[in-house]
């Protein structure tokens, strides 16, 4: 299925050795974390075996009482009188413990010590059992911090990922949940869920993920960036191509879909793949709404998003080459608030600007308890006293604020910084042209969307490819009801949700 | 990216073909701009042409709360309006912009002179506004009009903007956009009508809010052109018959006598006015038909009105005093020979093919035309009282 293994080999290339206590010392032994201890199996002193476990990953309760106690005090061991006769009655279940596996390379016993098992080595045999006693610390499941809803599951993922399949599967019951596993990242060895609807799932998609992933040439997989820039097809458009999410019903809705998720051990967010424009825009709330509600707002999102992407640039245009678009009492006004102040006005949208993203980027770095001094700053600084200075006219920081409010409707935080970098473009083209560099812009924008695809699906899918029955699920969500087909633009198996 | 790269330059080209002469140049900053809402043009008695332009000064207050308005007024002169208009930047620190006029303003002599030539490049440039309004000045110049209502207190553009909206309650006057003046003075043998506006100094107890250096204006009819020149001023009755044969009747008011011979106002509440012109055996005949309802706003009369026969007795004058209006008004513009009512068109309209005969003979037909106006009301409500207080 995977090639992982080869890049497994190529990491621990130690096919060589024979399994022994003195190897697996010699591989892992300096670690301050490594434990091993010699125990004689059922009091035998001439049965001797090795306890091995990295301390931290492992339940020591677990090991005393299931593993250590049974061998050393259970009446079947104190029988056995060679290390065959062990190995036997191992075998046979005696050590009673659901998850162990007989391990007689090296290398699958250091995979299983380092992943929170317990390994007794029986070290003349040169084989060894491995137990599953994982014991780490891990947190507990909350509520999810970005994306919040009144109405809906409180759940999110966590950084464990047998939680976050474990989460999955108590949304879908089904037979057709498919949680495959592979490996990630030469040095991490990062697990990676790829989970899907077997039913459902377009077996060509799987295909290319399961490609993408094996290929993945990474060193670690410990932050997102390593995943999502080397399997995105676009690797120079600002705009995310692949959805995160922290909510395991989103997840679930997506897999219902026919999309593919990717559950990564250690991230509390999942991915889903492949996604198009009109996911940063729908949010989990959307469906918990009544269908009314949730159309305006998020025909209300929709506005939003060109409001924050154009409002300054059609500002600083309108201002300075257009006037005459203004109606005739708000240029007055403006012209009464500009008075007096030195800069152009596109100097001045372009220093509120920068400041707002400064605000922002100092309001994430702070820590929380001295988190509040930004906005002091920014409200009294930039808002007021800058005004009151006559640095800035009071309309361009209406503008900003505008523009910065409408920045936060997104739901997405990738899409909204994408937004971010291009309303700065078109700040630029309209202050040389106006209108005319604002709508070369857009242009421009448009042109790279309509190039861009993630995994074979068109990025302004639903609004390019003729999908009419997708459709009913943007500018407006329609009623759940009428919604009856699975994204055509996805392929998948089985099309129809429901008669 | 390649062909990110020739979208690109494909845009950088196209900008060629945008007329965008002065790139950066073309860039002004608001503040440095004269936002022009009135333009004034008259014509001097050296021949020169005068071009008075103002606009409303905003200062933020000097207790930062609030915003200080005064009016700011160019003057300049040239031989023609565009020399005029040049000449601005002479006198001015700031790059004067007409796409927020509002108005045009032109005085009685430069009128009664002919006005097409002043107005041809108010038309042509691309800055002005086809929805910008045209005014007479009755009995003066546009920039005695202009310098005489701007003070302080008062701003003429909105001084203007409020006579107009509230035009419509006493339907003496109306808004005629440049757009649709210039339709009317591109045909042969209709006449324009014009709003005027007129300048009163003397009304002691106005308030002093509308009233500016001791001078307030009002709208109080229009000014008929033959071809493109001012010949009279209508009074606001007759100006109020063209707007019954116009159809622009908003609302208005009647007084009525009262069985008591005592004054009943009524309210003009809808009017509707159909034209149908017809030839018969060569006589061009045209039926103006009136529709309107009104309601009882006031009565100063003593006794009861409410009852069918007063009703209908009230109802007969109402459409007897609109009907001598409408009939005034015609037989006046028959008299002067001057088809302010566009009746032209309606008869084209009706006959195509005798459209260039009907143009042709347009001046001798025009005072022949047999007009018969019927004018029927409907009294309809009359507010919170029915019968005054006191009367049984």
């Amino acid at each position: 299925m995977t090639n992982y293994k080869e890049v497994f080999e190529e990491t621990f290339d130690y096919t060589n050795l024979k399994l022994s206590l003195e190897n697996i010392q010699a591989i892992i032994g300096s670690n301050s974390d490594f434990i091993s201890k010699s125990i004689f199996i059922g009091n035998n002193r001439n049965i001797e075996a090795s306890i091995i476990y990295m301390d931290g990953l492992v339940n020591l309760q677990l090991i005393s009482d299931f593993v250590v106690k049974p061998l050393m005090q259970a009446e079947e061991f104190k029988a056995c009188d060679s290390e065959t006769d062990v190995i036997n009655i191992i075998e046979q279940g005696t050590v009673y413990y659901s998850n162990n596996k007989k391990r007689t390379a090296i290398n699958d016993t250091l995979n299983d010590i380092l992943t929170g098992s317990v390994a007794v080595l029986l070290n003349k045999q040169q084989l060894a059992f491995t137990f599953e006693t994982k014991g780490f610390e891990k947190r507990a499941i909350s509520e999810p911090k970005v994306e919040n809803v009144i109405k809906g599951a409180k759940d999110s993922f966590v950084e464990t990922i047998r939680v976050n399949t474990a989460t999955c599967r108590l949304k879908i019951k089904s037979p057709n949940l498919v949680i495959e596993e592979t490996k990630v990242g030469r040095q991490t060895q990062t697990t990676i869920a790829i989970c899907y609807m077997k039913n459902i799932v377009n077996e060509k998609l799987l295909k290319e993920v399961k490609a993408r992933l094996n290929n993945l040439e990474v060193e670690s997989l410990i932050t997102s960036g390593f995943l999502e820039e080397f399997i995105v097809d676009n690797k120079f458009s600002t705009f995310p191509q692949i959805q995160y999410t922290e909510r395991p019903d989103k997840f679930c809705k997506n897999l219902i879909d026919g999309r593919i998720g990717l559950i990564i051990d250690g991230m509390p967010v999942s991915y889903i793949i492949p996604c198009t424009i009109l996911q940063f825009l729908q949010a989990p709330e959307d469906y918990s709404l009544n269908y009314i509600v949730s159309s305006a707002i998020r025909y209300m999102r929709f506005t939003s998003m060109f409001i924050t992407l154009l409002l300054p640039a059609f500002f600083v245009s309108i201002i300075n080459f257009h006037q005459e678009m203004i109606p005739t009492e708000l240029t007055f006004s403006i012209i009464a608030a500009k008075e007096g102040v030195p800069f152009p006005m596109f100097v001045e949208v372009i220093l509120m600007l920068a400041a707002f993203e400064l605000l922002v980027e100092a309001g994430l770095r702070l820590p929380q308890t001295i988190g509040q001094t930004v906005s002091i700053v920014g409200a009294l600084v930039v808002g007021q006293s800058a005004v009151q200075a006559k640095l800035l006219s009071p309309v361009t920081v209406i503008v900003i604020a505008i523009t910065a409010i409408t920045g936060f409707v997104m739901p997405n935080q990738d899409f909204s910084n994408a937004l971010r970098i291009w309303r700065f473009l078109f700040v630029i083209l309209s202050c040389i042209v106006g209108i005319y560099g604002l709508t070369s812009g857009l242009i421009l924008l448009l042109y790279s969307w309509c190039k861009m695809d993630s995994f074979g699906v068109p990025y302004l899918s639903p609004f390019v490819g003729g999908e009419e029955e997708q459709l009913k699920d943007t500018l407006f969500r329609f009623p759940l009801f009428t919604m009856k087909y699975r994204p055509s633009s996805l392929r998948v198996k089985n099309k129809r949700i429901m008669k | 990216m390649k062909k990110f790269l020739v979208l690109i330059m494909i845009l950088a080209f196209l900008f060629n073909f945008t007329g965008c002469t002065q790139l950066i140049l073309s860039s002004t900053e608001i503040d440095k701009i004269f936002n022009t809402r009135i333009v004034g043009i008259d014509k001097l008695e050296n021949g020169k042409i005068r071009m008075t332009i103002t606009t409303k000064d905003t200062k933020p207050s000097e207790n930062g709360s609030g915003v200080s308005e005064k009016s700011e007024i160019l003057v300049s002169e040239g031989e023609t309006v565009f020399e005029a208009v040049r000449t601005l930047f002479e006198s001015s620190s700031k790059r004067p912009l007409y796409g927020h006029t509002e108005f045009v303003i032109i005085g009685e002599a430069t009128a009664k002179d002919g006005i097409l030539p002043f107005l041809d490049f108010v038309t042509r440039d691309n800055e002005f506004r086809y929805n910008a309004k045209i005014y007479i000045v009755k009995g003066d110049s546009a920039f005695n009009l202009i310098d005489k209502l701007s003070d302080e207190e008062t701003y003429l553009a909105d001084k203007l903007s409020a006579l107009e909206h509230n035009s419509g309650k006493l339907s003496i006057s109306s808004q005629e956009a440049l757009a649709e003046a210039m339709y009317i003075f591109d045909k042969p043998n209709i006449s324009t009508y014009l709003p005027y506006i007129e300048i009163i100094t003397d009304l002691p107890s106005v308030d002093t809010r509308v009233k500016s250096n001791g001078n307030t204006i009002s709208l109080n009819g229009y000014g008929i052109f033959k071809a493109d020149k001012l010949q009279y001023f209508l009074s606001s009755q007759r100006s109020r018959g063209i707007n019954w044969i116009r159809n622009k009747i908003q609302s208005g008011f009647i007084i009525v006598k009262g069985p008591d011979g005592k004054n009943i106002s009524m309210e003009i509440i809808s009017a509707k006015t159909s034209i149908k012109p017809s030839i018969k055996k060569g006589v061009l005949k045209c039926s103006v038909k009136v529709n309107f309802t009104t309601n009882v706003t006031e009565t100063m009369s003593r006794k009861k009105i409410f009852y069918d026969a007063e009703v209908i007795k009230l109802q007969q004058q109402q459409e007897e005093q609109i009907k001598k209006e409408i009939e005034d008004i015609i037989s006046y513009a028959q008299e002067k020979n001057l088809d302010i009512f566009g009746i032209l068109s309606n008869f084209i309209m009706a006959y195509p093919p005798m459209k260039n005969e009907l143009r042709q003979n347009w001046g001798k037909l025009f005072p022949e035309v047999q007009f018969s106006v019927k004018v029927d009301s409907k009294i309809n409500r009359t507010y919170f009282l029915r019968e005054s207080t006191g009367i049984r």
